[in-house]
């Protein structure tokens, strides 16, 4: 019963368009009228303990982080290095978009910063070259799928703060090998794409602008790396590797690249403190909901609904995706994951199905929804960059969403293709 | 020399969703509120970070730590959470699914947004209402590796809820006032 008002309500409040933190509250106040433990107290404290939280701190620094570098001169050397890698192939462009998406996956975590980031650099030059508009906006949104995959995901901080005993670090870790593999199967279809829509063109560079691309292009390559490689080998948390790439950044483009200004910097701050407060919000009034969620036992009836599938891990795991792919169509990744991982959760234990697998699952499926209409955020930057019509960009894009779905499905039917990767990167832990 | 490509950023807010990275194509010019918020922005980032990495610095480096260190962090963090959320509120930019609204027009459109008003008015008048009791109820405790008073911190709360129900009551009017037939799908 509580399972459906939680639903019912939810849905309700979302249609009327109110913002998705104040809905969270909403369903939290009918929730508490239904259980009966009316005290208006408690949704503000569990508010504030929601934000009130040293794992998500590394949101915000992630978020600056990865603006830095937009402002600041990284992510032009990350396109370059990428078309560097791959642009003498035939289509180099689009190879060069998604080289430069796994790339910049590792810079900052977000798919719609990811999006903003390349499709700004990227959109104009592949129209240039006579790409057709909704092919070269596909090709972008398609790769920003990857930034929510990749570590330093802001996505999978969120799951690994929402649920408590998931490490983040090994999430992130998770994420790592199958987010390359989607980036490689997405560079499969731009083979075939670049064939049938007939393009030629490559990119070349002289000895001394490859050396320059490769020089300039050091002190970004080398961030991911050494973000990993210090959370990984337990020199930081994510917490303090989201600090160190903040500084990083900043050292980078102030002091080395010298295209950040102090005025630039104040900012990049706002902008970053603007993301952070809408996600925050919706995290805190996500806490409140989940109080109410775990007091009224709506994780067990979710459990009592899906008990004949618990026996079948592999068809629970297409039901539940079915689900979080339809909902990814209409609501955006991160209330997604606030609101449904504390639900499904209980219920992968129940069935014993590994977490961290069922994590990248969820984070891989909500993240497509990130491109499919009708709600898409990544679809509207990108339409709001390229000047596209977002009819032109969902039909481009239809062969990249298919294949990532494959990649889903793949991943699904195959868990050692995330699972023995993270055993082999967390030394057999 | 900056990066102009960097800067073409999409539309303020496109059909369907309101998105998180979505700074204006034309943003309006900049006042002497916006600057002081970006440096206020700008005093938080650099002190969580500044606080954060010293904290892991001294641990890695002397091992050794400073606690007050993460406690200060946290509550930079809270600050900019909620007063961050006023600016949101204030730009009307928090996340919000409006696909089936922009679907309606005219006196249904006004109804629907008018009940929609009315219960974020309604959340917000519960948050800032708990908000003030918790921090009545916290006066006299302090935080344990800082020894700052509570009611400094969860007081945010019901701040952001009093500015934003104050955004909200003046939105409720104008929507009131205007005439139906000025909602248009969309």
């Amino acid at each position: 019963m509580e399972l459906f008002i939680f639903l019912g309500t939810l849905f309700f409040f979302l249609a009327l368009g109110i913002p998705i933190a104040l809905v969270l509250v909403l369903c939290a106040i009918v929730l508490m009228w239904h259980s009966g433990m009316w005290d208006a107290m408690i949704i503000p404290g569990s508010m504030l303990d929601g934000a009130n939280n040293y794992p998500l701190m590394a949101i915000p620094f992630f978020v600056f982080a990865g603006e830095i570098m937009s402002a600041g001169g990284l992510s032009k050397r990350v396109v370059q290095l990428a078309q560097l890698m791959i642009g003498r192939v035939r289509g180099g462009l689009g190879y060069a978009a998604i080289i430069a998406s796994i790339l910049f996956a590792g810079l900052m975590g977000s798919s719609v910063g990811e999006a903003a980031a390349l499709g700004g650099l990227l959109l104009p030059m592949m129209k240039q070259v006579g790409y057709n508009p909704g092919r070269a906006g596909a090709v972008i949104a398609s790769g920003a799928i990857l930034g929510p995959i990749i570590p330093p995901s802001t996505n999978f901080i969120l799951l690994g703060a929402t649920i408590s005993g998931l490490s983040i670090t090994k999430l992130f870790m998770i994420g790592l090998v199958p987010g390359i593999m989607i980036g490689l199967a997405l560079m499969v279809v731009w083979f075939f794409v670049v064939r049938i829509d007939g393009y030629n063109e490559t990119i070349t560079f002289t000895r001394a602008e490859a050396i320059k691309i490769l020089f300039d292009a050091t002190p970004a390559f080398m961030m991911p790396v050494l973000l990993l490689g210090g959370i990984r080998f337990g020199i930081f948390t994510p917490t303090e590797g989201g600090a160190f790439a903040a500084i990083y950044a900043i050292a980078v483009c102030m002091l080395y690249y010298r295209e950040l200004s102090f005025r630039d910097l104040l900012r990049v701050s706002a902008r970053a403190a603007h993301t952070t407060s809408v996600v925050m919000l919706v995290v805190a009034a996500a806490t409140a909901v989940g109080w109410f969620i775990t007091i009224a036992q709506i994780p067990n009836q979710m459990t009592a609904l899906f008990t004949p599938l618990i026996d079948n891990p592999i068809m629970l795991l297409l039901a539940i995706n079915l689900f979080l792919f339809l909902i990814g169509m209409v609501m955006d990744l991160t209330p997604n994951i606030l609101i449904f991982a504390p639900v499904f959760y209980p219920l992968i234990q129940q069935a014993g199905i590994d977490p961290y697998y069922f994590g990248l699952l969820f984070v891989l499926n909500l993240g497509i929804g990130v491109i499919t209409p009708p709600v898409g955020t990544v679809l509207y930057v990108v339409c709001g960059i390229g000047n596209i019509k977002i009819t032109q960009l969902v039909v481009k894009l239809i062969p990249f969403i298919l294949i990532e779905v494959i990649m889903l499905l793949v991943l699904l039917f195959f868990p050692s293709l995330s699972l023995t990767p993270l055993n082999w990167l967390m030394g057999g832990n | 020399m900056q990066n102009e490509n960097s800067k073409e950023y999409p539309p303020d807010h496109a059909p369907g969703v309101y998105t998180l990275h979505e700074p204006d194509l034309n943003p309006p010019k900049e006042t002497k509120a916006q600057l002081l918020f970006e440096i206020f922005c700008a005093a938080i980032f650099l002190g969580m970070i500044g606080l954060v990495f010293y904290n892991a610095f001294l641990r890695y480096v002397f091992s050794s730590s400073y606690p007050p260190s993460e406690e200060w962090a946290r509550f930079l963090f809270i600050y900019i959470t909620f007063f961050g959320a006023i600016e949101a509120f204030y730009r009307n930019k928090h996340i919000a699914v409006d696909m089936f609204v922009v679907l309606l027009k005219g006196a249904s459109r006004k109804y629907v947004d008018i009940t929609a008003s009315l219960c974020s008015i309604f959340a917000l008048g519960l948050l800032l209402y708990g908000g003030i009791v918790n921090v009545l109820q916290t006066m006299d405790t302090y935080s344990v590796a800082t020894d700052v008073n509570m009611a400094f911190i969860n007081g945010t709360l019901p701040i952001m809820a009093f500015c934003a129900l104050i955004f909200q009551l003046r939105s409720l009017a104008v929507l009131v006032r205007r005439p139906a037939d000025t909602f248009h799908k969309g």
